[in-house]
């Protein structure tokens, strides 16, 4: 037969039992969330790895940042970071394409701006004259001095 | 000059036009022009070394962090971006126009 003690006791007992549920489901979800935003910073931080080292910092730094305003919306989370390594590939893959187009005409510039002149003998006589690139190909590199010879 | 005008770039270039003073922050972008974070960095990265776009960092983040990086327009890149965005607009109407001849009865 039930009691009013017996009432009284289960309640009690069944008050406890939901704080003590409510407990561990809090601590069980702010581990899961503590794990969830490691895992996500680890993510961003391999993904900045990809980048070139002078805009991996920056990029990181940039990512972190939006990041920490998406936390509280794990699926959100998920979702901008899955896309940064693909964002990290293509960013390195821009960068070297730019370098490498870059490289050609960096080199010619060099040339130009290191003229390389020819010294040229006057026929008949013991005289060098030095021509300067500049000069040379206003006149026409291809087109020598009359009977001049490099020496 | 970005090497292909995709939908993507053209979105990007919508967004920022509409409002050419406005300094945008990624997660604004991605949200404003529906795009995933791995398409729009790329486009990002790209208009900031073509000259399109200036980067710049937050002064303050009261999130602890070191400042969102905001992305604006400029001067350069608003014309070159106008005039992406009208030629594209063009090449729409023709092509509707065109197929407009098409299926017109004879």
């Amino acid at each position: 037969m039930i009691t009013a003690v017996g009432l009284a006791e289960g309640a009690i007992g069944g008050f406890f039992a939901a704080v003590a549920l409510s407990v561990v489901k809090s601590l069980i979800e702010g581990e899961i969330h503590g794990a969830l935003e490691d895992w996500l910073k680890r993510r961003v931080r391999a993904a900045a790895a990809e980048l070139p080292q002078e805009l991996a910092e920056d990029h990181e730094d940039e990512w972190m940042e939006e990041l920490a305003e998406r936390l509280d919306r794990p699926r959100l989370a998920l979702r901008y970071v899955r896309g940064l390594s693909k964002a990290a590939r293509e960013i390195a893959a821009d960068t070297e394409r730019r370098l490498r187009d870059l490289a050609p005409a960096d080199a010619e510039r060099e040339s130009e701006t290191e003229p390389v002149g020819r010294t040229l003998a006057i026929p008949g006589t013991p005289l060098l004259v030095y021509v300067p690139a500049r000069a040379a190909s206003k006149h026409g590199e291809s087109r020598p001095l009359s009977g001049a010879e490099d020496r | 000059m970005p090497e292909r005008i995709t939908g993507q770039l053209e979105r990007v270039l919508s967004a920022l036009v509409a409002d050419v003073h406005r300094e945008w922050y990624g997660l604004e972008l991605m949200e404003y022009t529906r795009l995933s974070s791995g398409t729009l960095y790329p486009i990002l990265h790209r208009l900031v070394e073509d000259g399109w776009l200036v980067r710049t960092r937050e002064a303050r983040s009261d999130r602890g962090g070191t400042g969102r990086r905001l992305y604006k327009l400029t001067g350069v890149g608003e014309l070159a971006a106008r005039d992406v965005l009208k030629s594209r607009e063009l090449r729409r109407a023709s092509a509707s126009a065109r197929v407009g001849r098409r299926v017109r009865p004879a």
